[in-house]
């Protein structure tokens, strides 16, 4: 008897399976990310992976992705880049031509998707590169590779916006940076963006990456006394930099970072010394920007705690704003063809919680905005546009 | 802007003079070439850290348990590390000190991560000033517990008798072993002043510098090159390189440009091994044994 029962269970699965696409009536979309899961930037390609899964999933529990009469339920396939470009580039290859994948999600950095974003235009696969924003990737004439995220160049722009509207105004500016890609192109994009706002740029300084002692660099700066000094490096040297300053007590009115000052290492790190610094941000939570699956940026940052039992960081909401800017385009083209879904992103403007977009040729989002914070009594607080902060900046900075 | 380029370097050329002795030292007497020297400064640096974080301990003043700390380190490796592979190749040496640096690297990055880390003291943001020149406390300190150190060892070597059993060692291991000298119980002492010497730096460094388990790395070049200026194996040559090191980086970041600093620094190693290669206060015997 019983392997008569046995019979009937295989028979009864089988046909469960044969008969199970027709009854679920519902198709699935394929979205290919090649991404660094291991090596150098493990940590930051696992925070992009986890906003690209939340997305994901949030999504596929309202129901899939809607077009033109059709209901898709999203499926990525990951592949571990192990952080390098070339291996990338071989696995975007594998994801769009062997695994069907129309659409790509893009890599953690520039470098490595500047070696992805090859392939995936030979292939026409749409890419949303949220974390990969030197202004060369953009300027290639490449016509399927977008991203949400404010380019390179815009690091310290909002600093200098904010400083603008500054009393005692401030009037001269010094610049400094360690000498690498990305930090450059941030420099430049500073010093162009400060004469183009009327301040004088007394001083651009560049130092070697890695360089143990910085106090040349602040004994430099000491001498133009600038009323504002923008720092272009990584988190090590800025705080060496700070430090140096602080040595020379060489005390100017406003300090800005192009990195984040609510990583946690920057204010254990710098103890009161951080107090009053100023830094970038890509996202922050209190951002008021509305979108139909995360709702605001409050709602983004309660999924996300729910799902990973950690605050979400920019890199998360940056690739889960990717998501949304893809879902709602397709929307909007009613297919999921991947060239007409192009040519709806660049005739459409919209917002996600990460904020607003409108794409021009090259797939520069011409809305993105980044946040000022400013550690004030020891924490980072939002000051930085007007509408979503919560603090008012502190001016001319008191700390030591 | 001259003169506080001129005083930047010389309280930079103290620290960079203590970090160097060590390693010219255990070069000079036993031809290794520590290349964990770097790792011990950066231990150093930690245990400054801990000791200020956990229990408020000013590294200036928990420097000697630092010492101390790391001597056993220094000590330990050697007799059981070194001690054996030198008896069978001095140049496997290398190697195995390198292994050595990527395991104690690795294992402070397993231990403490790689963040960044930073003691700061009430003082830090303090200096003297004299005319235009600020004077920073922190880093007079550091220069001037560089030099103190740097004499006190001077004196060890010269005075003591196991400093002159190191210095006899040095010059001809043969005929020390005839004079009643272990050279290898030597090798464990020259090693463990070493490693408490790179253990000093760290603690100095760790007021000026942040911390992180790549901390030795920005350091060993410098040591290099302060070596060979100042002849491998000499305390007084290691201190007066020093100074001459911090000076050229100095001036040359003023007033060439920050970039310049090191292409500078490297350019001058390469001509005193050309030009001189017994270094600027070297005795040519130290290097040769």
């Amino acid at each position: 008897m019983a392997g008569a029962w046995t019979r009937r269970i295989v028979l009864g699965c089988l046909a469960a399976i044969i008969a199970a696409p027709p009854l679920a009536a519902q198709e699935t979309l394929k979205i290919g990310a090649a991404i660094s899961l291991s090596g150098n930037f493990s940590r930051e390609g696992g925070l992009l992976r986890d906003g690209y899964e939340l997305w994901r999933e949030r999504l596929n529990a309202g129901g899939g992705l809607k077009a033109g009469g059709k209901t898709y339920k999203v499926q990525i396939v990951y592949y571990d880049d192990e952080s390098k470009a070339q291996t990338s580039a071989q696995l975007t290859e594998k994801l769009v031509s062997d695994d069907g994948a129309s659409f790509v999600f893009g890599p953690y950095s520039s470098g490595i998707a500047t070696a992805t974003a090859v392939i995936s235009e030979r292939y026409r696969a749409l890419t949303l590169a949220p974390m990969a924003t030197a202004n060369s990737l953009y300027a290639r004439g490449y016509k399927y590779i977008f991203t949400p995220s404010p380019l390179a160049d815009q690091g310290l722009v909002p600093i200098l916006e904010l400083a603008k509207g500054l009393t005692p105004a401030p009037k001269t500016v010094a610049i400094v940076g360690p000498d690498d890609l990305f930090p450059n192109i941030t420099s430049d994009g500073a010093r162009k963006r400060a004469e183009s706002l009327g301040f004088t740029v007394a001083y651009t300084g560049k130092y070697p990456k890695g360089a143990n002692d910085l106090s040349a660099v602040a004994t430099q700066i000491k001498s133009v006394t600038p009323d504002i000094i923008l720092a272009t490096g990584y988190v090590q040297d800025s705080i060496l930099l700070i430090k140096s300053l602080r040595e020379l007590q060489v005390s100017p009115k406003l300090i800005g970072l192009a990195t984040a000052v609510g990583v946690q290492d920057f204010r254990t790190a710098l103890g009161p010394a951080a107090e009053g610094v100023m830094g970038v941000d890509y996202w922050v939570p209190t951002l008021t920007w509305k979108d139909p699956l995360f709702d605001d940026s409050a709602g983004f940052a309660k999924a996300f705690e729910a799902k990973y039992a950690k605050p979400p960081t920019f890199h998360a909401a940056s690739g889960a704003a990717a998501g949304v800017v893809l879902q709602l385009a397709i929307e909007k083209a009613g297919t999921v063809d991947p060239t007409a879904v192009r040519n709806t992103l660049l005739s459409m403007q919209g917002e996600t919680f990460y904020g607003p977009f409108k794409f021009d040729a090259n797939g520069v989002n011409t809305l993105a905005g980044l946040n000022v914070s400013q550690i004030i009594g020891g924490q980072p607080k939002v000051i930085f546009p007007v509408a979503v902060k919560q603090a008012d900046p502190i001016y001319p900075r008191t700390g030591q | 802007m001259f003169a506080q380029t001129f005083v930047n370097g010389l309280l930079l050329g103290g620290v960079y003079g203590v970090a160097t002795i060590g390693f010219s030292m255990v070069w000079g007497v036993m031809g290794i070439i520590n290349l964990a020297h770097g790792a011990y400064i950066m231990m150093g640096a930690y245990f400054s850290y801990m000791l200020a974080s956990r229990l408020g301990i000013d590294p200036f003043v928990s420097m000697p348990l630092v010492m101390a700390a790391l001597f056993c380190v220094g000590f330990t490796v050697q007799h059981l590390l070194l001690n054996p592979v030198m008896r069978t190749s001095v140049l496997l040496t290398l190697a195995m000190t390198f292994g050595l640096e990527l395991f104690l690297v690795d294992l402070f990055v397993a231990l403490f991560t790689s963040d960044i880390r930073s003691v700061n003291t009430s003082y830090s943001s303090q200096a003297l000033a004299v005319g235009p020149v600020l004077i920073s406390y922190v880093r007079l300190a550091a220069a001037l517990l560089s030099l103190t150190l740097a004499a006190f060892l001077y004196l060890v070597l010269t005075r003591t008798r196991l400093g002159q059993a190191i210095l006899a060692t040095a010059l001809d291991r043969e005929a020390a072993r005839l004079m009643g000298i272990f050279p290898e119980r030597i090798y464990n002492y020259t090693a463990g002043i070493g490693a408490a010497l790179a253990g000093a730096a760290g603690s100095l460094a760790s007021t000026l510098f942040p911390i992180s388990p790549g901390l030795g790395n920005s350091f060993i070049g410098a040591v290099f090159v302060i070596t060979v200026l100042g002849g491998i194996g000499s305390v007084t040559g290691a201190v007066a390189a020093g100074f001459v090191y911090a000076l050229i980086q100095s001036f040359a970041a003023s007033y060439l440009g920050v970039n310049y600093q090191e292409i500078v620094a490297f350019g001058l190693f390469l001509a005193i091994l050309i030009v001189r290669p017994q270094g600027l206060f070297g005795k040519r015997f130290f290097g040769e044994v």
